[in-house]
Order: structure tokens, then C-alpha cells, then sequence
């Protein structure tokens, strides 16, 4: 009688176990099925196992059913431990084992220990770490509690997150049940294990256990060990079967399974020397993605034949073209001819020097510049060019003719009046006409005076009387159209510096009083520099 | 009686204080409801069933399960508010602590409250920190959902211990277990009770009428 009562227990224990077992699968599946979940309590009926309200997902269910293999009969107890193996798919092929599930009866070790621990378990009540359970209600609950730990844990494994990411364009989770011991070898280096619970049972222990991954990047090791498809994986080069056919091509690279497309590749014999991405240029090129297709310009064959003219050709105004240009350059080899040349170049010099002001003539500002410089050896000399020691012809530098006299330093400063993206109405254009105003801004009036007192030491040719008298270091300037005139600015110069020297008495005075003031920064600096030159 | 008594100890921000209590205690309280009884006798009774769901947290990154309940997610939510906003508030020196007490009463004589003993304390201990700049949120985002997790695995493990809990009782005493308030689960007696360092007078007073009560109560 007594060993009716047991197996009439172990039948009970047996379907509680294998009513955990199907739970358990469903929780866990469940939870990685990457949506919250919510079931309803519900007071009146109790027809749930465990009291608690976990659906059943038939297919699980099934799942579950086919792994355990029961025939009619059978005894679950048998065919323990079962175990959920919840792993990640990548859309690439890569697969990674995130976690196993388990849950396993611990045989007891020998038969007189249940009994021991049943005969303890009597005597010492309720409390106790290896108490075994007998009473069905107890059992029944323990389970309950142990589900309960099994739904809030599988809350918490990195799996979770994971699965609440995923998306069919990257990864999924897939799960496995299987009647084996857990495969943990799989969960790679480092991974945890955690006892969920345990419940000692006359048949038993029954051990719930969770083991997963703690790193969870997927190795290289791995996906080589799948197969060998990574190099053939690798799009980040095009193959370039069909250059003819570039948009066809396209297609097919989008619409087609991934397998199949690195085939093409990988047996084109086009592929050798297509790694590269050809640009063609007959290719009609495609728009941008949210390009209006109304605005855009259809570009013809005419748009890729250079115009006969260059490019900037406003910036040879005062040219005219470029073709008067190269024959104003041949002609200028003689030097007959280039004085005709310069007859003609003067007439637009002056022209220039009359509307320099005017923005209109401002964008052929070099040419204008060039020609104007010759111009400086005639009478008429402006005092806003003095500073601009001009001694050849503009035609000349054009082309530095090298038996010709060399071209003065002064094409640095000609540089710096290059505007070249300049037109009549640009901002830039404001900067070049202040910059000029600046260069040639008036001279001082204390200068003047200075300069008429030099003029009354030195001899000035008669080249720079006048005007050229006027203006402090302009004498050099002025001095331009000759040799003569030149070696007469030569003394010059030297005289004035002859002058500074012997007057350098009266600057150290005079700095020495703004030192004491302790003002007029131009004043130090100038007096600095003739200090030094001391 | 001695009651078994755990203690948390978090730092955080302010903001993450609220769902990571809830955490905790939901995930105790989980596993501390049952069914509703349902007495169709006097000595039978059904056991109804309990939901639960998924709750994901807004400033942690975590989801916890707790019994799907709004009268009893309402009454953990407006204790831990308290506690929180006490916490948190100006008056606060960023430090306090929340406890989820299980208790059973105990019938007395008449002059007397009824006694409450309790058989299992859950505490959070909280400490503050703010943060500089959005980095070290990030971090502390991850690193107090870690904490959770690793929370939660020590409350089922200690779940799943053979420990004392009450027994159920007949009928006329199921009051003096379980919370019988609710329509929809039936957890064991629990109360909260919090202080928070800054608040030490009105906690000390606390204390004070506690003595005093249990003076009286003996």
C-alpha cells in the first residue's frame, strides 16, 4: 500500500516535471520573440498550471513535445535533461549560440539517500537547504516560484536585449530544444552560468540553470569555420562584368540572392582587371537620390568639346583676344614694330588712368597696370603711379624676352593687383579698387615738405621735375624713361641718404622726446630703423 | 521573530531611482503574490491565475516583469514617488533608503492595534550622483543595468531557497497573510517605509512612535 502511495506521488511529480518542462520552453521562447509580453491574471479560473498565466505557443509546444520523444508511458525522468539553445543569425549567415537553458534531475546518488533526507526532512521541519519535498501542494508551488524566477530571468541575459533589437534586415533569434546535456561549449570563453533553481524531490533534485555568452562579438574564427564564402562576401568592389551595361548590372546585384551574385563575380573572367570601378564617360551619368529630375541639365556630346575660346577670356579685355594677344607678343620681337605696339597700348593706358576710379575698366586692372607703367615714361606721369618704378615696356614683360632688358621686381607687386576671378560687379572687386586706392593713396603732406627741401639739395633731372619733385621717394620713381634718368635717380638716392645721415642728430632728438611722451608709435618705429642702420 | 533581511546598495541618478526600486521590488513581489484564493467551501478553495508583463525602463537600460496589476502597480509606484521625491529633493543630501516589508499580523486583545511581525525585509539603500557629461550617463546607463540584472539573479536565487514563508491559513485568517485588497493577485502583507538622510528629524520621530507603539503593543 505504502509503495502504491509512492508511485502514485512519483505519477504525480512526473507530470508536475513535465508540465515545468513544457512551461519553461514556452517562457523562454517566448521571451525571445523580441516583444513585450503581458498575460492577464485571472482570479476565477485555476486552471493554469503553476497558478501562473504563461500561453501556450502551439508551435513550441510541438517543439517541445518532438524533442522529448515521450511514447505513450514513458517517463519524462528519462529523458532529462532538456534543454532550449537560444542562438543569433545574422542576415550574412554568421551564427552564434547566445545561451542555454536547462533543466536536469540530478539522480540521487545511491538509494538510502532519499530516504535520509526524507527522515530529515520530517524531523526538522520546513527549513533546510537539501529538504526533499513530498507533498504534492508544496512541490507544485515550488515550481511556481521556480517559473516565476524563470520569467524574470530571462529578462535579464544579454539575449533579451538582443532580441527585443532584432529585425529580419540584420539578425534573428532562433531557438533549438534538445534532450542532451547543454552543449556550453558553444557560449564561447567566459561565459556565465547561473542556477536558477533547485528542488529536491523523491525522484531527484530537479536543477534549472541558465548558461550564456558574455561576449558577444561574433569572431572571424567562427565565420571562416562556416565556410569559406567570406572572401567571396567582400562587395565592396563591384565586379565590372558589363560596362556597357552598367544599370542592367545594377539590378541584378540588388534583385538577386547573395550566393548567386558573388558566383557571377567570382567566375566572370572580366573580373581580373574590372576590381576596379570604371568611370565612363558615355555612361549617361544618374542623379543624386533626391534630385528634382525636372531641373536637371541633360548634358550632350557638345558639352565635352572645349570651346574654341579659353575659359576667362573677360580677363583679357583690354586685349581684345587671345589671338591679338600671341600677335601682339610676335611682333613685339621687333622692336619698330613694338613701339607702334606701345603707341597703341598708351592710348588705353591712358584711358585707364583717367577712369581708374570706374569699375568698368577695373577687371583688366593687370593689363591695364602693365601698359599704364609704360605709359610713365612720358611727360605725363600721375603721382598714384610713382610708386611703381616702371622702366620697360609692358609689351616686353609679357613675354621677359631675355635679350631684352629684365623686367623689374616689380611683378610681385603687379601679383598682388591680380584679380583674377574679378568681375564689374563682385565684392572682390570693391577690395581691388580699395586696395589700389590704398597703394597709391596721396602722399603725405609732411613728405611734400621734406621732399621740396631735398629738391632744393639734389639735382633733379629733367625727366622727374614737376610732379616727380612733389613726392618723397618718387624721385626713383619718376626717373624712369632713360638709363640717364635712372643713374641720375641712383645719386639721388644716395644723396638723400647722405642727407638722413647727417641729420640723424636731430631724429635721435626728436625720439628721444617722443620716448619720453611715450606716443606716436611711427615715429619710434621709423627712428628704429635708422638707429639700426647707425 | 527574527525577519530575514536584504539590503541593495545602488548609486545612480535621480532619475534612473524610480524604475530601478521598481525593479526590485516588483521582481520580489512577483514571486510574492499567488492567485487569488477563491473559497468554495470552507476549507476548498481555487487558486486564481497571475499575469504578468514585460515593463521596460525609460532611463536604465532594462525590463523587468511584474504581475499585471494596475491597483497593485499603483500602490508600489505611489510609494516609491514618495520616496523618490524626497530623495531628490533640495533638502536632500542625495542619500536614503526604501524597504519592502513582509509582515503577518497577529490577533490581540482588544484595547491593543493588532501586531505585526515581520518575516522578510527587502531594502534599497540609495546614494546619488550626478553626472558630467553625457559619456559618463552612457556608462552609468549600462552600468546600473548590469547591477539590475545581476539584482534580479540574487532575488530569484534567493527565491528559490527553502525558506520560511507563512503558511496558508483557513479561510477566516487569510487576512492576516495576504492582501486580500486587491481584485486581481493576492500578495503576502507588505508595507514600504523610507528615510531619507537629509530628513533625519521626521525619521527620527518615526522611530520614536514605532518604540512607542511596540511598547504598547507588547
Amino acid at each position: 500500500m505504502s509503495a502504491q502511495r509512492l508511485n502514485a506521488a512519483e505519477r504525480d511529480l512526473e507530470k508536475f516535471i513535465k508540465y515545468l518542462v513544457l512551461k519553461s520552453t514556452q517562457v523562454v521562447v517566448q521571451s525571445r520573440l523580441g516583444e513585450k509580453m503581458q498575460t492577464q491574471c485571472n482570479p476565477l479560473a485555476g486552471s493554469d498550471w503553476f497558478n501562473l498565466a504563461v500561453q501556450d505557443h502551439p508551435e513550441v509546444l510541438e517543439e517541445t513535445k518532438r524533442a522529448l520523444f515521450l511514447k505513450n508511458g514513458e517517463s519524462i525522468l528519462q529523458r532529462l535533461p532538456l534543454c532550449v539553445e537560444i542562438s543569433l543569425k545574422t542576415t550574412e549567415g554568421d551564427q552564434m549560440v547566445l545561451e542555454v537553458w536547462s533543466l536536469d534531475l540530478l539522480q540521487p546518488s545511491n538509494g538510502a539517500t532519499p530516504a535520509a533526507n526524507d527522515a530529515k526532512g520530517e524531523t526538522n521541519g520546513l527549513n533546510g537547504e537539501g529538504q526533499t519535498l513530498k507533498a504534492a501542494h508544496a512541490i507544485y508551488n515550488r515550481m511556481g516560484i521556480m517559473l516565476k524566477s524563470l520569467i524574470s530571468l530571462t529578462r535579464t541575459t544579454p539575449a533579451y536585449k538582443l532580441s527585443r533589437r532584432q529585425c529580419p534586415d540584420s539578425y534573428g533569434i532562433f531557438y533549438r530544444i534538445y534532450v542532451d546535456r547543454p552543449q556550453v561549449h558553444t557560449l564561447g570563453e567566459g561565459h556565465k552560468h547561473v542556477k536558477i533553481g533547485q528542488l529536491n524531490t523523491i525522484v531527484g533534485s530537479l536543477v534549472m540553470s541558465v548558461a550564456y555568452r558574455t561576449k558577444l562579438t561574433i569572431s572571424p574564427t567562427t565565420a571562416q569555420a562556416e565556410s569559406n564564402t567570406i572572401m567571396l562576401k567582400s562587395d565592396h568592389f563591384r565586379p565590372a562584368t558589363d560596362i556597357t551595361a552598367p544599370n542592367t548590372q545594377q539590378q541584378q546585384q540588388n534583385g538577386t540572392g547573395l550566393a548567386k551574385k558573388l558566383g557571377m563575380g567570382a567566375f566572370n573572367p572580366a573580373l581580373g582587371s574590372g576590381d576596379r570601378r570604371c568611370i565612363d564617360i558615355e555612361k549617361p551619368l544618374r542623379p543624386g537620390a533626391f534630385a528634382d529630375m525636372g531641373k536637371l541639365k541633360q548634358y550632350t556630346e557638345d558639352d565635352f568639346v572645349l570651346p574654341e575660346t579659353p575659359p576667362f577670356e573677360w580677363l583679357l579685355k583690354g586685349r581684345g583676344s587671345v589671338e591679338s594677344l600671341n600677335r601682339l607678343d610676335n611682333n613685339v620681337t621687333a622692336s619698330a614694330l613694338s613701339l607702334n605696339n606701345n603707341n597703341n597700348n598708351n592710348h588705353h593706358a591712358n584711358n585707364f588712368n583717367h577712369s581708374s576710379g570706374q569699375s568698368s575698366n577695373l577687371n583688366n586692372n593687370s593689363n591695364g597696370f602693365k601698359s599704364f607703367e609704360k605709359n610713365s615714361g612720358s611727360s605725363i606721369s600721375p603721382i598714384k603711379s610713382l610708386l611703381i618704378p616702371a622702366t620697360v615696356t609692358a609689351a616686353y614683360r609679357h613675354h621677359s624676352e631675355p635679350t631684352l632688358q629684365p623686367p623689374p621686381d616689380d611683378d610681385n607687386l603687379l601679383k598682388e593687383l591680380h584679380f583674377p576671378f574679378a568681375s564689374p560687379t563682385s565684392h572682390v572687386n570693391d577690395l581691388a579698387k580699395f586696395y589700389r586706392e590704398c597703394y597709391h593713396a596721396p602722399p603725405l603732406r609732411g613728405l611734400n615738405e621734406l621732399q621740396a627741401e631735398i629738391s632744393t639739395i639734389t639735382s633733379v633731372s629733367s625727366a622727374t621735375n614737376g610732379s616727380g619733385a612733389a613726392c618723397g621717394a618718387m624721385a626713383a620713381a619718376a626717373a624712369v624713361a632713360t638709363s640717364a634718368a635712372d643713374a641720375s635717380a641712383m645719386d639721388d638716392l644716395s644723396r638723400q641718404l647722405e642727407q638722413f645721415e647727417t641729420s640723424l642728430e636731430d631724429y635721435d632728438k626728436l625720439v628721444s622726446q617722443f620716448g619720453l611722451t611715450g606716443s606716436s608709435s611711427t615715429g619710434s618705429r621709423s627712428s628704429g630703423g635708422l638707429q639700426m642702420s647707425n | 521573530m527574527n525577519a530575514r533581511s536584504q539590503v541593495f546598495d545602488l548609486t545612480m541618478e535621480g532619475r534612473q531611482v524610480d524604475e530601478a526600486v521598481a525593479t526590485i521590488f516588483h521582481t520580489v513581489l512577483f514571486h510574492r503574490c499567488l492567485g487569488k484564493y477563491m473559497y468554495t467551501g470552507d476549507a476548498q478553495y481555487s487558486i486564481g491565475t497571475v499575469g504578468y508583463t514585460d515593463v521596460d525602463c525609460n532611463f536604465i537600460d532594462f525590463t523587468y516583469v511584474c504581475c499585471t496589476s494596475d491597483s497593485l502597480t499603483h500602490k508600489v509606484k505611489r510609494a516609491i514617488n514618495s520616496f523618490s521625491e524626497k530623495l531628490r529633493s533640495n533638502e536632500s543630501c542625495g542619500s536614503g533608503q526604501i524597504s519592502l516589508e513582509f509582515f503577518q499580523k497577529k490577533k490581540t486583545r482588544w484595547p491593543f492595534a493588532q501586531e505585526s511581525i515581520p518575516w522578510e525585509v527587502w531594502t534599497v539603500h540609495l546614494d546619488l550622483i550626478k553626472h558630467e557629461n553625457e559619456d559618463e550617463r552612457q556608462l552609468c546607463r549600462e552600468n546600473v543595468s548590469d547591477l539590475l540584472s545581476e539584482k534580479v539573479i540574487y532575488i530569484t536565487e534567493l527565491m528559490n531557497r527553502h525558506d520560511y514563508v507563512p503558511k496558508t491559513p483557513s479561510q477566516s485568517e487569510l487576512d492576516l497573510i495576504f492582501d486580500t485588497s486587491f481584485p486581481d493577485v493576492q500578495p503576502y502583507l507588505f508595507k514600504f517605509d523610507y528615510s531619507t538622510s537629509g530628513s533625519a528629524a521626521p525619521s527620527m520621530g518615526n522611530a520614536m512612535k514605532k518604540m512607542i507603539k511596540e511598547t504598547l503593543a507588547m
